[in-house]
């Protein structure tokens, strides 16, 4: 979809005369370089969007513009134009990351961030995060503010109060529903496909749906088109291939991952998983008004069984296979601009599978009847096929996106585990691997439509004050009924550098998970997302929130604040006591404080971030993933040119959980032991059950971490040499993250399990 | 300024919610387990009541035998039948050592439990009443037992047994245990004791069964025992259902059906 950018100042509006369009790109790379600024006269009159596109009207005469970007050195064109012309423009800018300072201020003000609330990570920014063994553009997220975390290990995204299933997130604007490998600890986007990203924490634009907290959305690479090059990477865990070039008119991208460590371990031990995924992508312009572009991507997990140790005398045969999920996704596009706007026609097919038909067991009983003692069978899949159009026209004084869009989702969930043999082999339970409270075995089926219109109106009032009216109407044929959600923001330029903003925005999710209790689960590559049944199912929320941005409030150092409320209703609460899901209402407020700096010897940022995310059932409670305080830290030291140290700091509030207090004899079961005859039980066979507080009334203590890491280089051979060393949770702060009280055991009333050890990293990547 | 304003009443919403207490973690609510089985064609009841027990209690083990609030002594029960007869004559039994298991037994066989009869139960703890009813059982028999041809299974001398019943009304499932009794000698004392070596349950279209012993074991006696199940018994142990047939404590309230039969082998 192609999302129009494009900022008009009224005085050129009101006498527009030539259509000047355009694109600007990397001149080493030709990406596309989004919110790029345009510049006449020294004032900003545009911005590229994700194609790297603009379009700027202007009355006639000779003008110098020049576009200016953020680590570019920027590139100025004459150009003189005529009434009722149109000219075509591009720039290529060179990388130059020392001389921009003004235009990088300058551009802040003019980008995405000041249209909607986002922050935006670079492929730099990525590089300059710890990584958790593997470099991770999702888990790079958690260190923006709005953003939590569950524990450690987790990737997954929480917004401003929020549960993970409510961040959408998307690639080339395509949806991916099972974004994880290795069950949530590492997402399956390999960095070096990630051009940037943008998190909207809260108030997206209506232009996405189907997402209660926020969006995701990142952005691969389109490709040189001038040269062939590539990157080879090694770590501890995977090893990579990215190659890029010109294929034909157009330019690729191809890449690679796999993890090695069964490779290597199973010439010792049994190491059962792997994960690999890769990624290929062709754009080719067909004019200098039509592209086509096609994306796929393609991730799959392996988790082999472990073999039988053998036949007892009464197995019969054994049988034992992997269990696999993974994602398929598909994109074809096409685009054609035209005088004032462009037109983006897309179809996408975005697949989440997992399925497995594994381990069965035959045995004889004592009467030598066979059955079976154990099996897995899964088969569980969403499949989203979808056509989107959008249309994007620049008229005077303002921009207006049409977007239609049709989608069939197909959810297709079956399991059968016997004996929970499932559970014992990967050291979880079925809710824990499915949602909370599942059964063992499970079949539904669904089929449905969902078209989505909305019309967005971003409007000019006066040169200091700018508005978005936006509209969304979605139709869901599982409940046979319409969603709407309007959308409101104001902007209004109070001073040159400070900058006020006020949204309104109304969101429903129509596909959601069942996974409430995250302290114990996080998440499984199993969980199956749902469609509502009826509109009492479908969560929704209203947005509200206020911010302000102070650009260089210190040298080199920008400040921006944002409180939010949202109410919330029809949200996910998982009664652990009571073994049952219900629908409750509840509100997520706070706000978010974010200081970056982005020039000298150190650049990063220190966020804080005030959040509660309350629950309302028979009483008020804490969200099971409430973090009341949480306070970061990423610094990046430029020590060289070759060397670059960075580490990152948090301090968040522990998560809340429903403490057991108390235990109960819920049964007797049969004491086959029992030497005395009637007596079927004894006391060695009571079945205990625990009893529990107030739902979430007890916290774990906080969590901290520290990371840090160097980053070297270098130039062998021709080559680009990066190897790096990082070390997670430096000071083993051993963050609890489980609360898993055992009615037998008293030593564990307090319920808390410890988190991760001092993890160390290394790895080199080589770029050609 | 407006914008100061507008901040302020973020934060001012922001400390207001700081404050709300949501931590209150609640107080334990004492639950009551419940575990009543009428049994037919046995003298012998014997009912179990419990208390919740505070979560920093250690259960494994049996320390908790010390805590008296876990255990309940001070009820009062009373099953009344389709004649409006009452028993209500029960006693604590209590392990000599006190420690392991204190129950509700009956008191000098008063209260024979009768095939095919609904009795109310009315038990009151503490201030808690508890109420339900429950149809006992039929009689059951075994009404076949042949030994079969000895055979050598191994190197084992084994003699089959094959013991057959009738299906009775309203059982959900049987189960059938085998003991065995043998001269136990220690130190010039002789006793009897014995082993369960057999223990299993099956539905109820199963109507005969198949034991063998090894002949020439010590084995003094053999003892069978059959027991059949009602559908509370039922949901409880093979269903796993906490609560049943009572509405407001834990357990169940069933009736079962024993026979059993010694066979002297020596």
């Amino acid at each position: 979809m192609k999302n129009a950018l494009i900022l008009l100042l009224l005085s050129n509006l009101l006498l527009a005369k030539a259509f000047i369009r355009g694109y600007v790109k990397d001149y080493n790379t030709n990406e596309p370089l989004i919110g790029s600024i345009i510049l006449e006269g020294g004032m900003g009159i545009a911005v590229t969007d994700s194609s790297g596109f603009f379009v700027v009207t202007l009355k006639e005469g000779t003008y110098h513009l020049t576009a200016s970007m953020l680590g570019y050195k920027h590139e100025t064109k004459e150009i003189n134009t005529t009434a009722n012309q149109e000219y075509v423009l591009f720039f290529y800018l060179v990388p130059q990351p020392i001389e921009i300072e003004k235009v990088t201020v300058f551009g802040e003000r003019f980008s995405e961030s000041q249209k909607y609330k986002t922050y935006e990570l670079t492929t730099v920014d990525l590089k300059n995060i710890p990584v958790f063994i593997e470099s991770d553009p999702i888990r790079a997220v958690q260190a923006l503010p709005g953003v939590t975390q569950s524990h450690d290990l987790s990737d997954l995204v929480f917004l401003r109060g929020g549960n993970f299933d409510e961040t959408l997130i998307t690639l080339d604007d395509v949806p991916v529903y099972n974004p994880h490998h290795a069950g949530g600890v590492y997402s399956i986007f390999n960095t070096d496909i990630v051009e940037r990203e943008i998190l909207y924490p809260s108030n997206y634009p209506v232009k996405f749906s189907n997402a209660l907290s926020g969006v995701l959305s990142l952005y691969s690479k389109d490709g040189n088109c001038d040269k062939i090059g590539g990157v080879g990477a090694i770590g501890l865990l995977s090893g990579k291939v990215f190659l890029e070039g010109p294929l034909g008119t157009g330019s690729f991208v191809l890449s690679g991952r796999r993890t090695y460590p069964d490779l290597i371990l199973n010439t010792f031990t049994d190491f059962p998983y792997y994960f690999y995924d890769f990624n290929g992508k062709y754009s080719l312009p067909i004019d200098n008004n039509n592209l086509i572009s096609a994306n796929f991507f393609y991730s799959k997990d392996i988790y082999r069984l472990y073999e039988s140790t053998g036949l007892s005398s009464r197995e019969i045969d054994y049988k034992n296979e992997d269990l696999n999920w993974g994602n398929i996704i598909g994109k074809l596009s096409y685009i054609h601009l035209f005088d004032n706007g462009s037109l983006d026609i897309a179809g996408y097919f975005s697949s989440s599978n997992s399925g497995a038909d594994a381990k069965t067991k035959r045995v004889k009983d004592e009467r030598d009847n066979v059955r079976e003692s154990e099996h897995i069978i899964i088969d569980n899949y969403l499949r989203d096929l979808s056509l989107k159009s959008n249309l994007a026209l620049n008229l005077t004084g303002q921009s207006i996106n049409l977007t239609l869009q049709y989608n069939r989702i197909n959810t297709n969930y079956y399991w059968d585990i016997l004996d929970e043999t499932l559970s014992q082999d990967i050291n979880g339970n079925i809710q824990d691997i499915f949602f909370d409270f599942a059964p063992t075995r499970f079949s539904q089926t669904k089929n449905k439509i969902v078209i989505t219109a909305s019309i967005s109106d971003e409007i000019i009032l006066t040169p200091s004050l700018t508005a978005i009216l936006g509209y969304r109407m979605t139709y869901l044929n599982s409940i046979s009924d319409y969603l709407h959600s309007p959308y409101l923001r104001f902007t209004f330029k109070l001073m040159n550098s400070l900058e006020l903003s006020l949204s309104y925005g109304k969101y429903h999710q129509y596909l959601f998970t069942n996974k409430d209790l995250i302290y114990s689960s996080t998440y499984a590559p199993f969980t199956p997302y749902f469609l509502p049944k009826n509109k009492n199912e479908v969560r929704s929320s209203d947005h509200y929130s206020a911010g302000l941005k102070w650009f260089e409030i210190f040298p080199d150092m920008d400040f921006e604040v944002e409180g939010y409320y949202k109410s919330r209703n029809n949200i996910l609460s998982s009664d652990a006591i009571n073994n049952t899901i219900v629908l409750v209402t509840g509100y997520a407020l706070g706000a978010d404080l974010l200081l970056k700096k982005t020039e000298g010897f150190i650049t990063g940022w220190l966020n804080y971030s005030f959040s509660r995310s309350i629950k309302e059932d028979k009483y008020k409670y804490y969200a099971s993933y409430d973090r009341t305080h949480t306070l970061k830290a990423l610094l990046n030291f430029n020590l060289s040119e070759s060397w670059q140290f960075n580490a990152y700091w948090i301090y968040a509030t522990g998560l809340p959980y429903t403490p057991a207090i108390g235990k109960y004899l819920s049964g007797l079961d049969y004491d086959p032991d029992s030497a005395e005859a009637g007596r079927y039980y004894g006391l060695n066979n009571f079945i205990w059950e625990l009893y529990y507080g107030r739902k979430n009334t007890v916290r774990y203590s906080g969590y901290t971490r520290l990371d840090i890491g160097v980053t070297g280089r270098f130039i062998w051979w021709g080559l680009i040499a990066k190897p790096y060393l990082q070390i997670l949770n430096v000071y083993r702060s051993m963050n609890a993250f489980d609360y898993d009280p055992r009615p037998d055991d008293t030593s564990v009333h307090d319920g808390s399990k410890r988190g991760s050890e001092i993890i160390p990293t290394i790895g080199i990547s080589i770029e050609f | 300024m407006r914008i100061n304003k507008i901040y302020l009443s973020f934060i001012a919403i922001m400390i207001f919610t700081s404050c709300e207490n949501l931590n209150e973690i609640g107080s334990l609510d004492t639950k009551y387990s419940v575990f009543i089985n009428l049994t037919v064609n046995q003298n012998k009841q014997e009912f179990y009541f419990y208390r919740t027990l505070p979560i920093e209690i250690a259960i494994n083990g049996y320390p908790f035998g010390s805590n008296d609030d876990f255990f309940v002594d001070n009820s009062y029960i009373s099953f009344t039948d389709e004649n409006e007869n009452i028993f209500d004559n029960f006693i604590m039994e209590m392990k000599p050592d006190g420690y392991i298991n204190r129950k509700y037994i009956t008191n000098n066989s008063e209260f024979y439990v009768i095939p095919e009869i609904e009795y109310t139960l009315q038990l009151q703890i503490d201030d808690v009443v508890i109420k339900s009813t429950v149809k006992t059982l039929p009689k059951i028999d075994i009404y076949k037992l042949e030994f079969g041809e000895e055979k050598n299974e191994g190197g084992l001398i084994i003699t089959p047994i094959v013991f057959s019943w009738e299906n009775i009304d309203n059982a959900m499932y049987y189960i059938v245990e085998r003991i065995h009794y043998y001269t136990y000698q220690f130190n010039e004392s002789t006793s009897l004791s014995s082993s369960n070596n057999i223990f299993d349950y099956f539905h109820a279209d199963q109507k005969d069964y198949e034991i063998t012993y090894n002949t020439s074991s010590e084995s003094d006696s053999l003892k069978i025992t059959l027991t059949a199940f009602d559908i509370n018994l039922f949901q409880h142990f093979l269903q796993k259902n906490d609560q049943v047939n009572l509405t407001n404590a834990y357990g169940y309230i069933g009736s079962s059906s024993v026979i059993d039969t010694l066979i002297k082998l020596k």
